[in-house]
């Protein structure tokens, strides 16, 4: 994703229009990130809320004719790897104690448990991978750049997790 | 039974049912102090670094094997009054392949404007993608290895560096014809010699635009088998190691990457010229998967290519087949990358690009005969500053 230099330059004049542009096109991306790491949703939309603020806080340590996109998601990975490490124990929650969650949610208890089965079987990396992929629907290539990691370690990675998730949904091999 | 299609709904359906909608209240005031620096930015930019220093010692790693097997293995003079190597032909071709190797090697893991296009067409499955994957960060180095096939000068010069007693200079071409210079520094630590061998232990740093690299490089003999061992060593337990060893006639590198103790790759090349063409074979095991590839250069309607065969088992999937590798620039851009023909056995043909790893001011190389071209290896002015590298790499 391209995010206007124009748009950066305005929220470093703290126009909220822009934030506003910046945080509905890149919302989903850094939710990805933050959740992938942190493995619960309420810890996730905390810590993807002070996200947003490192951003606003870094914003003129952001180089131009970088690429924003990716510079915003290494943050939110950070960020949320530090929060993890700070505070393992509020991260670890239960994974089945989600009921909170559930109220907002528009998904099913059975959903929500399948998912965080899958979820949980997946390394950090497998789930950055995986999420990225499949909800933001980046290309291979262009997680191996936010993640850092060689293109062909991220096909690696992410090849890996599908065997793992398929083995544990009971994955039908007439899908691929 | 769950399918593919429902995890990934499940997935999405799950993480889209949590971002929050709310735009969350700004507080302006953080940006007044946004001078302070943000450790994580830079903590997360510390594995591209890695990365990066891995890659190009890597390279590093093949032209120090290369100028050691030049300098000791046919050369039974002390470093320090070596002759140009180019006055031996059995010399000069040896040169002429490490060289070629390792100038190759060291600028495919250059970071460079990636190219805006991504893979034609990409519909091959995942094994088949990997069968390309594996070999991508060698293009480079087979690309001029096979490529230009002559235009490989290694020059022996008086070291302008008074830590070290010996310079060598390499020069060589990629597919396009760019020149790729190389600078090397380095002292003998010892060197003794026999009836029929010789045995040496060098020292020094390699020098590629603004990159530099300690090395230790050694040459001995085991077993009645010369071996030439090079370690690079990028922070403490973290090394590239390569092993290079003429066993019945041929030659092979091994090539082992080192990273937080752990091997993290290992490779082997071997390089054969039959009937004036050079041929690279290429084999890599990982685990239970494996690849060969066989690499040569033709010249089709005009364009400078490489032609590859290739067998590979990835994920228990045996795959067989051709690929042709060619150079695509931009016309806008001007940035290069490669377009790879894949024609597998048993499945359709396909496309695929590649980003090409090479600077894009190689046209501005120096050159080696120029010494106002010379970077001084000490001259803090002529370091770029490495993140600035790395954040091109990021566009």
């Amino acid at each position: 994703m391209i995010i206007n230099q124009m748009y950066i330059e305005k929220i470093k004049n703290k126009d909220e229009e822009a934030f506003e542009y910046i945080y509905t096109h890149t919302k989903r991306a850094v939710y990805s990130v933050v959740f992938a790491v942190a493995k619960n949703h309420s810890v996730a939309e905390d810590i993807m809320q002070e996200v947003y603020m490192k951003m606003i806080q870094s914003i003129h340590q952001y180089k131009e004719n970088t690429n924003f996109f990716n510079w915003l998601l290494q943050i939110a990975r950070h960020h949320a790897i530090d929060q993890y490490r700070k505070d393992k124990r509020k991260l670890n929650l239960d994974i089945n104690d989600y009921s909170e969650v559930l109220i907002s949610s528009q998904i099913g208890p059975d959903e929500e448990d399948q998912f965080m089965r899958m979820i949980d079987i997946l390394d950090e990396d497998e789930r950055l991978v995986v999420i990225l992929k499949v909800v933001e629907e980046l290309k291979h290539r262009e997680i191996a750049k936010i993640l850092e990691k060689p293109l062909g370690t991220v096909i690696w990675i992410y090849q890996n997790a599908m065997k793992k998730l398929k083995q544990e949904g009971g994955y039908d091999d007439e899908e691929e | 039974m769950m399918k593919k299609s429902e995890i990934v709904k499940l997935f999405k359906s799950n993480i889209e049912a949590h971002i929050p909608t709310s735009i969350p209240q700004v507080d302006w005031s953080m940006l007044a102090s946004s001078q302070q620096n943000i450790l994580e930015i830079k903590e997360t930019r510390r594995p591209a670094k890695i990365i990066f220093s891995f890659k190009a010692v890597l390279a590093t790693v093949f032209v120090m094997a290369m100028v050691i097997f030049g300098i000791g293995l046919f050369n039974n003079q002390p470093i320090a009054v070596v002759q140009n190597p180019y006055t031996n032909a059995i010399y000069k071709d040896t040169l002429s392949v490490s060289a070629v190797s390792t100038a190759t090697l060291m600028s495919n893991y250059i970071p460079t404007p990636v190219s805006t296009n991504q893979a034609l067409s990409f519909i091959t499955p995942l094994a088949s993608t990997e069968t390309i994957t594996t070999i991508e960060p060698y293009l480079g180095m087979i690309e001029t290895v096979t490529g230009q096939n002559a235009g490989i000068t290694t020059t022996n010069l008086e070291s302008d560096n008074a830590l070290f007693e010996s310079k060598v200079l390499l020069s060589t071409f990629d597919l396009l014809g760019n020149r790729i210079n190389y600078t090397l520094y380095f002292n003998t630590i010892s060197y003794s010699e026999s009836e029929n061998e010789s045995t040496f232990e060098i020292e020094g740093i390699f020098l590629y635009k603004s990159y530099q690299f300690d090395f230790v490089g050694r040459k001995e003999i085991e077993d009645d088998e010369e071996i030439i061992t090079f370690k690079t060593q990028s922070g403490t337990s973290n090394y590239v190691e390569s092993i290079y060893k003429v066993e019945d006639n041929e030659s092979k590198y091994s090539i082992v990457i080192v990273e937080n103790d752990q091997i993290i790759s290992q490779s082997k090349i071997k390089i054969v010229d039959e009937n004036d063409e050079r041929k690279i074979d290429f084999e890599y095991v990982d685990g239970l998967n494996y690849g060969i590839y066989n690499f040569k250069y033709e010249v089709e309607n005009g364009v400078n290519l490489l032609r590859i065969e290739y067998q590979t088992r990835i994920s228990g999937i045996e795959e067989s087949g051709s690929m042709k590798v060619e150079i695509k620039i931009d016309p806008l851009t001007n940035v290069t990358s490669y377009q790879i023909f894949v024609k597998p056995d048993n499945e359709e043909e396909y496309e695929y690009e590649s980003d090409r790893h090479v600077d894009d001011d190689d046209e501005d190389e120096e050159d080696p005969e120029d010494p106002e071209d010379e970077e001084d290896p000490e001259d803090p002015e002529d370091e770029e500053d490495p993140e600035d590298l790395e954040d091109e790499e990021d566009n």
